[in-house]
């Protein structure tokens, strides 16, 4: 895992997110969830080439990608490009859910997968329990 | 058999047109077969008269079978009497070799019922064979009318979703401005709102069942969102009968049960932790639903009664075509009775 847990330790930093979405509002709307739950999005990213590259950049603890982006691939192409290069958690916020995706996604192994729409207290227990792992909450 | 009338009565039992004929093509006997498709008694004539075409290639058969006791095969037509050729299979075979007194004798046979029972089995063979490409290109373009009626199922779930989720987070985004208590607490109570509304439309359209909706998947799956939706947590009972629901039926109660919950856990148990118990029965052709919290029953502020969650619940009630009613001795319970699925329709 790239991020360090933040632990009652001060020198621990917040766990860092990407935010993979395409809709402007969902993308800020989580962004200011969870910045007022004290986690640190690293970056916003609204296709999957964009989402792999940012992914790169800058080494976020967990990715919430939507499955419809801009461009040709989707998020779970950019889901499984993520987790071959690193071992950023992935979390799915999205309106779409069937066996057939799942079963796309399974070899990035998600960490949870939250169905829109969504409420600020289910968004964050879905944050903490895709860091729980590896990683305490903020 | 001397006699040749008991040749000619054996002749006619063949079911097929049969005759028999010298080399040169001249008819000596035909059976009855043959009398009947040719109209007449060829006897006499010449068989190349009943034959389409210049003979020549009717001599050539004529001549062939005379070497031979073997049958072969030749494919000439007929002319029938109702002036139609009869394409058919013939055999031709040597029946007596000549003498110094009588000609050689050749027997022909013409295998009518076999081609043209081929015939028609070939027409309906033709006919089934139109008939299963007509259903393959049906079957076809349904299986593509229905891939295309799931995408845009599919299309509006995911619009649907989206779309009130956006909405969701625009009143957020004002909430956060913080204007005034007032104000910040519209906002919350609208989010919950559209959150049920949400997770309703969500079980609607994963069950896809268009004539109704199975309130024992609804209503813990709501009660589930709705109490993931406030912080301060409460034990949250659900125990629900087999209740179909008209899609009609499922947003509007969707929102009765989040603003009872939200009132059991607003003002019920205002004072302290405890449960809340969530009851769907059905009796007959009617349901109840029942919210019953285990706390003190904290007095609900009067212009909430008159504005707020009271207000929407007695709305939507009407709406469902049901009752409502609160008892608050020793907790507070509400229950909405109406008639559900089908039945609802002669409220």
């Amino acid at each position: 895992m790239t991020g360090r847990p933040a632990t009652g330790d001060p020198q621990a930093r917040a766990p860092s997110l990407l935010i993979v979405e395409d809709d402007w509002f969902i993308a800020t709307d989580i962004r200011a969830i969870a910045t007022e739950a004290g986690y640190l999005v690293v970056a916003m990213a609204s296709s999957a080439d964009e989402a792999v590259a940012a992914a790169l950049a800058h080494r976020p603890d967990l990715a919430l990608l939507d499955i419809r982006l801009v461009g040709e691939r989707d998020g779970i192409d950019a889901a499984l490009e993520i987790r071959r290069h690193l071992e950023t958690a992935i979390l799915m916020v999205t309106a779409h859910e069937d066996e057939a995706l799942r079963r796309r996604l399974a070899p990035a192994a998600p960490r949870g997968w939250l169905l829109k729409p969504f409420s600020q207290p289910q968004l964050l227990a879905a944050i903490k329990a895709a860091l729980e792992p590896c990683a305490a909450t903020p | 058999m001397s006699d040749p009338s008991d040749f000619q009565r054996l002749f006619d039992l063949d079911q097929d047109p049969a005759f028999i004929v010298g080399p040169d093509g001249r008819v000596e006997r035909a059976n009855a077969a043959a009398r009947s498709v040719l109209g007449q008694d060829p006897r006499g004539a010449d068989l190349a008269s009943f034959v389409p075409g210049d003979g020549t290639q009717l001599a050539l058969f004529l001549d062939r079978c005379s070497g031979t006791r073997r049958p072969l095969p030749a494919a000439f037509a007929l002319k029938a009497a109702d002036g139609e050729a009869r394409r058919l299979q013939w055999q031709g075979v040597l029946l007596s070799p000549g003498t110094a007194t009588l000609p050689p004798r050749l027997l022909l046979r013409c295998r009518r019922r076999g081609v043209e029972e081929f015939s028609i089995l070939g027409r309906k063979i033709e006919e089934l064979n139109r008939e299963v490409g007509q259903r393959r290109r049906l079957q076809v373009e349904l299986v593509e009318a229905l891939a295309q009626k799931d995408m845009l199922v599919r299309e509006l779930q995911h619009r649907v979703k989206n779309h009130t989720q956006m909405l969701m987070g625009m009143f957020r985004e004002a909430g956060r401005k913080g204007e005034s208590a007032e104000l910040e607490r519209f906002i919350e109570t609208t989010l919950t709102r559209l959150h049920a509304i949400g997770t309703a439309e969500s079980y609607m359209y994963r069950m896809l069942e268009w004539q109704g909706i199975d309130a024992r998947e609804l209503i813990p799956g709501l009660c589930q969102a709705i109490a993931a939706s406030w912080p301060e947590h409460a034990a949250i009972a659900v125990a629900a009968d087999d209740v179909e629901l008209r899609n009609d039926q499922a947003v509007p109660l969707a929102l009765i049960l989040h603003e009872l919950l939200a009132n059991a856990l607003r003002h019920g148990l205002k004072f302290g932790p405890g449960r809340v118990d969530v009851k769907l029965q059905r009796e007959g052709p009617r349901a109840s639903l029942t919210v019953e919290d285990s706390g003190t029953g904290a007095t609900i502020p009067e212009a909430e009664r008159a504005h707020g969650g009271l207000a929407l619940i007695r709305g939507l009630c009407r709406q469902l075509g049901g009752v409502f009613s609160v008892d608050r001795q020793p907790h507070t319970r509400c229950i909405i009775t109406w008639c559900s699925g089908a039945e609802a329709g002669a409220v």
